[in-house]
């Protein structure tokens, strides 16, 4: 008897599972169920720019560097989709090596941040660094589209003692 | 009437698009001691100090088989133009580069790649030409991140590229196993530097 109360009880329990599961939220797949970034505030570059973008362009940020001290969690950068863009582009922090610092989801037009958070801390020194703007159609499921790579100069500064 | 259609069938939507970079980058050079006294070259740092239009995508649209054994070009303008620059430093420019995601030391070559299950694998290629000079970018110097694009100074400079697919690639083939969609991905890459690093 108590067999039989355990076996409905695990099937139920699977069933029940089985429908979480199914109504679950979409992942965040930029490209695919892409999203878009609604933690992300109003950005501008904070010089002149186009109204608008020409179809078929898409106007990408560039830096010299950014700055920080180890064990910082956060890194003043200004990372942004400029306005007059008519594409999302998403954005990703990484360093020469591939190791990826920070990754944002899609960010509309004239939308970004000015400080990011990091996964990871990083010891003292000089790194060569990228942000990774890729750029993906405004649609209800974005395709990819062209990229870019904008180079800076990470320096890792020592703690004040 | 099927053979005619064959004849016709086009290769479609072929965007040039460009993904991820992790490839792109080589090892991390951190250098000198955890002292660090770096200067950061346009020293705005974490802020915007440029930026540069790229295409978006390019689509050479549909493509057909020729009749005969002579180039058959199609052709796209695309144009890399900076919009701003802030604070560079005498001697240093805003340089763009471009390579094939698929590049290799041994192919170096842009291409578009057969996505369906009849065409896949099938290889088109095109050239990328400064619409200026009529350079070939391939026949340029290959840096770690492509092929230079152009490297500017001001916000009145400008690149125009002309990509150019021979439809004669198509000539004699099959075309039950080269029609279908064609997808090739670019990476641009820009950075701030020294006109020494450029030569």
């Amino acid at each position: 008897m108590i067999g039989c109360i355990l076996v409905v009880f695990l099937l139920a329990l699977a069933v029940a599972a089985g429908v979480l599961y199914a109504r679950r939220p979409a992942e965040a797949q930029p490209g695919g169920n892409a999203y878009v970034d609604q933690s992300a505030g109003d950005w501008e570059v904070q010089v002149e720019t186009p109204e608008e973008t020409e179809l078929g362009k898409m106007l990408i940020p560039g830096y010299g560097g950014a700055t920080m001290r180890e064990g910082d969690t956060t890194l003043s950068l200004r990372v942004g989709n400029p306005e007059g863009n008519t594409c999302y582009l998403k954005a990703t922090l990484q360093l020469e090596d591939g190791t990826v610092l920070y990754e944002s989801g899609l960010l509309e037009p004239g939308k970004g941040f000015e400080q990011i958070p990091l996964n990871q801390t990083l010891a003292a020194g000089v790194y060569q660094a990228a942000v990774h703007y890729q750029g993906y159609a405004m649609e209800d499921q974005p395709q990819a589209m062209n990229s870019c790579d904008s180079a800076l100069t990470l320096t890792v500064l020592e703690q004040e003692r | 009437m099927k053979k005619r259609l064959i004849s016709t069938v086009v290769l479609a939507g072929m965007l040039l698009s460009v993904p991820a970079l992790a490839a792109d980058l080589s090892n991390t050079s951190v250098t000198g001691d955890t002292t660090v006294t770096a200067k950061v070259v346009g020293a705005d740092t974490g802020n915007v100090t440029y930026t540069v239009t790229i295409p978006d995508k390019i689509d050479f649209g549909e493509l057909k088989q020729p009749a005969n054994s002579v180039s058959d070009p199609v052709n796209k303008d695309a144009t890399v133009k900076p919009e701003i620059i802030n604070g560079l430093p005498d001697g240093y420019r805003v340089a763009v580069f471009v390579k094939d995601a698929a590049d290799t030391e041994e192919d170096p070559s842009f291409r578009v790649i057969g996505q369906d299950s009849a065409n896949r694998g099938k290889v088109l290629t095109y050239t990328i030409k400064n619409s200026s000079t009529q350079a070939n970018l391939l026949d340029g110097n290959r840096y770690t991140n492509g092929y230079l694009v152009g490297s500017f100074q001001n916000t009145d400079e400008s690149t125009s590229l002309r990509l150019t697919l021979d439809q004669m690639q198509l000539f004699g083939q099959d075309l039950s196993a080269w029609a279908g969609n064609y997808k090739g991905t670019l990476n641009f890459y820009t950075r701030v530097m020294l006109v020494t690093e450029l030569t």
